[in-house]
């Protein structure tokens, strides 16, 4: 199994100073792991818990005031290792869209709207390919039709197409170069249902048909059961729980994850849904220890004081919580 | 192309502003089959009223007014229309470099730019013009015009890159790879082309009168034919005095017709550009010719609760 992406204890803040005061919002701390290639990777979590941040410092695109504290990305592309916190400004451009792709949150905004379809696609493609404007029409008009979307979006501007269209266009736009690792922010939100569907079998043709890597943002659990492999859970910034998708939907060992799982409907069960006690806690002032102790039922006096490390309870399964540790550390010797 | 036919179709002020712009460039098409040389002088009889021979009379120095008028159009709509695109080349390059780039440069541009705005205009440009009285040739002025025509749009243009700077679209394009002068040229400056438009016939009428205007007060190159050289040497032969209107009337209509006429065609673009009229043109007016039927719900046989039975 070889690795594509490696996060190293990764610590993300953004910290900021205006007056005098000085705050540190700790958006992605001491977060570690890796992506395996051809893999479907889904990072869940709730709003404002670090997902976004966690995805711009993956991707080297973190601007002041986010500051990458300690810790490493690496990319890993046929034996070349690439450092992503130290590359120049050409070195990103060329691997950027090319090697590494990017489907951006919210594609209302991703087209520009004054530029035909097709000439948007040129303007990518010509970005790292030099082809003349018919040979880039010819590759859009191929690549669209593989995929399946109607040949007579090249000739519309975006504010023709339907929110769905516009989102697989997006998709389509950020894949058009068989990139081999590509990062998807919330591609499914603000969708309906139907068109969810639609989206999430064209992500998942893109990522079969060339063994592509895909690394999934969104909080719909939903999602990440009908794509992922592997799914992170992300809580206050710091990696609870991460294993296969079966395990984690079918067996999740943190209180945060279990929770989660629970929250979500289910058709044959008519019981009401138990939603977590309290907020998420506001990043500037985590609390002590485990992040998630004041809205945990099963917290013990270390969970407030000691934070826990991620440790792995079985192959592929690891898991940061005290309760979990001892449990199983009492199984093993008892 | 369609556009021009929706706007013949839908404009009257579009069709009018046309037609006019139309007979001004006949004009400037006859000047090449004109039988004289613009200099030349003492071809037909002086002083001559309007007649079958001389449609629109002749000078005092000898020239078929008609001809004259063909290469005075000519021009001044070759100084304006210089000018027009020196100002906004200007304009597009500082407005896009100050808006893309920001910063210390930003602020240097912006107040150079502020301060050509505050420089009075006519009071330099007939400072200038008088300096250079004599050498004054139709190209220099085209350039003294343009130089000082490009401050207001710059302006307009940074306010518009400021925006589209901090767009998502734009994001992508600098995440996927894109250098400054492609987002800028390729994804920014479609946004501009309206605005380039309505400041391109501003430009263009300001000029055509700042040419008049100097030309009029004997400060632009003489011995060119030009709207306003033509009155100056109407004047300079006392043409009021001695009741040879003609003289003047022609290049006073000329000068008034294209400015109608590109004024006209501004609005109607305008006009159609401006999407919010664009929208209450694409609603159909009046009724609708079938009046819409309400559904009407069909009776419920069975109760609800059989389904689940």
């Amino acid at each position: 199994m070889t690795i594509i992406a490696e996060a190293k204890n990764l610590k993300a803040y953004y910290i900021t100073q205006a007056y005098g005061v000085e705050r540190t919002v700790k958006a992605v701390d001491n977060i570690s792991l890796q992506i395996r290639q051809g893999e479907v990777f889904g990072i869940a979590g709730e709003s404002g818990c670090g997902k976004s941040t966690l995805l711009k410092v993956l991707l080297g695109a973190h601007q002041p005031p986010l500051t990458v504290v300690d810790g490493s990305v690496h990319y890993r592309f046929d034996d070349e290792e690439i450092d992503v916190l130290a590359l120049t400004e050409k070195q990103q451009r060329e691997i950027r869209w090319d090697k590494v792709s990017y489907i951006p949150q919210g594609s209302m905004h991703v087209l520009n709207p004054v530029r035909r379809i097709r000439d948007s696609f040129h303007d990518f493609i010509t970005t790292h390919r030099p082809v003349s404007k018919r040979d880039s029409a010819e590759m859009t008009r191929r690549y669209l039709r593989d995929l399946g979307l109607p040949e007579k979006v090249l000739t519309a501007y975006p504010h023709q197409l339907s929110g769905g269209m516009r989102q697989r266009v997006t998709i389509a736009l950020a894949t058009i170069l068989w990139p081999k690792l590509i990062f998807a922010d919330e591609p499914t939100t603000a969708l309906d249902v139907v068109v969810q569907r639609g989206v999430i079998q064209l992500l998942k043709e893109i990522q079969q048909r060339e063994g592509s890597t895909l690394v999934l943002i969104t909080h719909d659990i939903g999602v990440h059961a009908n794509l992922a492999d592997r799914i992170a859970i992300l809580y206050a910034g710091k990696l609870v729980e991460e294993g296969d998708t079966r395990t984690i939907l079918k067996n999740p060992q943190h209180p945060y994850t279990q929770y989660l799982i629970k929250s979500l409907p289910r058709l044959d069960e008519r019981s009401e849904r138990v939603s977590i006690p309290g907020r998420p806690p506001a990043l500037d002032h985590p609390p002590t220890g485990c992040r998630f102790h004041p809205r945990c039922p099963l917290a013990i006096d270390k969970c407030r004081t000691i934070d826990p490390e991620i440790i792995g309870i079985q192959p592929g399964h690891r898991v940061a919580c005290h309760v979990v540790t001892e449990e199983v550390s009492r199984a093993t010797t008892g | 192309m369609t556009t021009i036919r929706d706007l013949f179709r839908f404009s009257p002020s579009f069709r009018v502003g046309a037609a006019i712009l139309a007979l001004v460039l006949v004009l400037v098409i006859l000047s090449f089959f004109s039988p004289y040389r613009p200099e030349a002088r003492r071809v037909v009889p002086r002083n001559e009223p309007p007649s079958q021979t001389y449609l629109m009379g002749t000078t005092a120095n000898g020239q078929d007014v008609l001809w004259l008028l063909t290469f005075a159009v000519r021009n001044t709509l070759i100084v304006a229309g210089l000018a027009v695109l020196i100002g906004r080349s200007i304009a597009v390059l500082v407005g896009m470099i100050s808006g893309y780039v920001g910063g210390t440069l930003d602020r240097v541009l912006s107040s150079i730019v502020d301060t050509f705005i505050v420089i009075p205009r006519l009071p330099l440009l007939i400072l200038i013009a008088f300096i250079m009285r004599g050498q004054m040739t139709v190209l220099a002025l085209a350039l003294l015009l343009g130089i000082l025509d490009w401050a207001h749009p710059s302006k307009r243009y940074r306010a518009q890159i400021l925006s589209l700077r901090e767009r998502e679209f734009t994001h992508t394009a600098v995440f996927a790879g894109m250098n400054t002068f492609k987002v800028v040229m390729q994804e920014h400056f479609p946004f501009l082309i309206p605005f380039l438009l309505a400041d391109a016939v501003s430009g263009f009428l300001w000029a055509v009168g700042m040419e008049v205007t100097l030309s009029v007060l004997g400060l632009s190159d003489l011995n060119a034919p030009s709207i306003g050289t033509m009155i100056y040497w109407g004047n300079y032969y006392q043409a009021l005095l001695t009741n040879r209107t003609w003289v003047l009337a022609a290049p006073i209509a000329a000068s008034v017709v294209i400015v109608v006429g590109f004024y006209l065609v501004s609005i109607s673009l305008t006009r159609y550009l401006d999407p919010r009229t664009r929208l209450s043109r694409l609603q159909v007016k009046g009724k609708p010719r079938e009046p819409i039927q309400e559904p009407v719900a069909e009776p419920v046989k069975e109760p609800l609760q059989g389904i689940s039975s």
